[in-house]
């Protein structure tokens, strides 16, 4: 048996890869699993609320049948101001949050040290919003390492902040991203 | 003989020296791939490709096809210990008037070549425990990394210079002392079945029946045709083949060369 090891070797490997594949689809079959468990409860809950939503409709109705009947339309006229009045004091309390811009609208440069040399960066601002992080240079970096490090961009942007963890693998890369952001974003606040 | 053993050498210490150059981080990228499935496993997340694993997949097919020539040939970290041997060597020669290729014997050998899969196990274990964390500034390949990089590596890398160091005097005591019984990614290329076809050959009948000269010069101290089809530990280094006086070594299947011969 001249080739018995090369064959056994090729077993183990098809078993790895298959042991990979089949770990995959068991993943795949979890989280569908939780997500038909989530869109089931999800239903759920829109079913309780919508017959919430018709009591409350019903007795509405009822209420203002109450008060043709009862023809006291004054007092419901006051009521019904109480109620929008309260409505529209929620509306100003949302509106509050960005009344107050802390950066300036625009694509600003930054650059930090990464494991090679320097990154650097272009973030585009807009209503003290992170939209878009561009990395424009990074000479120094291993390609594989650089656009492993990449995805920190897309955490950034979903978190807004650049409080975010490093790339496992990638450490020294991404801190280079995360902090030529900090830069960028220095650059950017109003004074 | 003599004339052809130096030009091989050249070759080969000429294409070492490029890749030194050009791509010094191919090894722990490629490590890196291997250490990124095991890092989604341990998260218990689907297993994706990255950028990682296009390196660690290119290296292994090429592996299965032609051999473990990027651990003869392309590896900085072998080169390095390449460098650092002959250099010894070198010394050897000229200051202590000592001839001949240093290094321990063939029993040591065998045993410490088992090192780089226990290894591998534990660095696969601890990242899936989670304490891999805790290694963080251990790795003599981050510090080999820095400082092809050109970058000093701070005091955080203490453990980690000091295994580069112990490492750096164990090639000097024996060729290729890393990649046998260290290396974690060897380790995974010598688990790879490599083709039968991109082994090294001997012609055994037209061997004297005590020459030997292959097997004292390999590296790794492998019988060519009785181990190599078995062990996964030959990088291709081409030293048997050159060494042959009677150049009854080669890559692939004697048969096939011996018929082509005949045609001719």
């Amino acid at each position: 048996m001249k080739y018995q090891s090369f064959c056994m070797r090729v077993l183990c490997l098809l078993l790895i890869l298959a042991s990979v594949i089949g770990y995959n689809s068991m993943q795949k079959k979890d989280t569908q699993e939780q997500e038909t468990q989530e869109i089931t409860q999800l239903q759920k809950r829109v079913d309780t609320l919508e017959e919430q939503q018709k009591e409350m409709l019903a007795a509405l109705e009822e209420a203002a049948q109450n008060q043709k009947t009862a023809k006291a339309q004054v007092e419901t006229d006051t009521k019904d101001d109480a109620v929008k009045e309260g409505a529209a004091d929620s509306e100003d309390a949302e509106s509050t949050d960005d009344s107050e811009n802390f950066y300036k609208d625009g694509t600003y440069t930054g650059s930090a040290q990464g494991f090679g040399g320097a990154i650097e960066v272009q973030v585009t601002l807009k209503d003290d919003e992170i939209t878009d992080i561009q990395v424009t240079g990074a000479s120094g970096e291993d390609s594989a390492y650089l656009s492993q490090a990449q995805s920190v961009i897309s955490s950034i942007i979903s978190a807004q902040s650049t409080d975010v963890d490093t790339v496992s693998g990638a450490t020294f890369s991404s801190t280079g991203i995360i902090n030529a952001v900090v830069d960028a974003l220095g650059k950017a606040e109003n004074e | 003989m003599k004339k052809r053993q130096r030009k091989v050498r050249l070759i080969r210490a000429a294409i070492q020296l490029a890749f030194f150059i050009f791509y010094p981080a191919l090894f722990s990228t490629a490590f890196a791939g291997i250490k990124s499935i095991f890092q989604v496993l341990a998260a218990h997340q689907p297993i994706t490709w990255n950028s990682f694993l296009d390196v660690t997949g290119v290296l292994l097919v090429i592996t299965i096809l032609f051999g473990r020539h990027f651990c003869g040939y392309a590896c900085a970290f072998g080169s390095l210990g390449d460098a650092m041997y002959e250099l010894t060597l070198f010394i050897r020669q000229k200051v202590f008037h000592k001839k001949g290729r240093h290094g321990y014997t063939e029993k040591v050998v065998r045993m410490l070549q088992k090192v780089k899969y226990i290894l591998l196990a534990f660095l696969m274990l601890s990242i899936l425990n989670g304490w891999y964390a805790n290694l963080q500034g251990m790795s003599p390949w981050d510090v080999f990394s820095m400082l092809t990089a050109g970058k000093l590596p701070n005091a955080s890398y203490k453990i980690g210079i000091a295994l580069f160091i112990l490492i750096l005097i164990g090639m000097c005591t024996q060729e290729r002392f890393f990649c046998q019984f260290l290396c974690p990614m060897g380790a995974v290329f010598a688990m790879m079945p490599i083709l039968p076809t991109a082994l090294f050959h001997r012609n055994c009948e037209k061997c004297p029946s005590k020459c030997g000269l292959c097997k004292k010069r390999c590296p790794a101290h492998l019988e060519i045709d009785g181990d190599t089809p078995f062990s996964g530990e030959c990088i291709c280094c081409h030293a048997c083949e050159v060494t042959c006086p009677r150049k009854n070594i080669q890559i692939g299947p004697v048969k096939v060369r011996e018929m082509e011969k005949n045609e001719k």
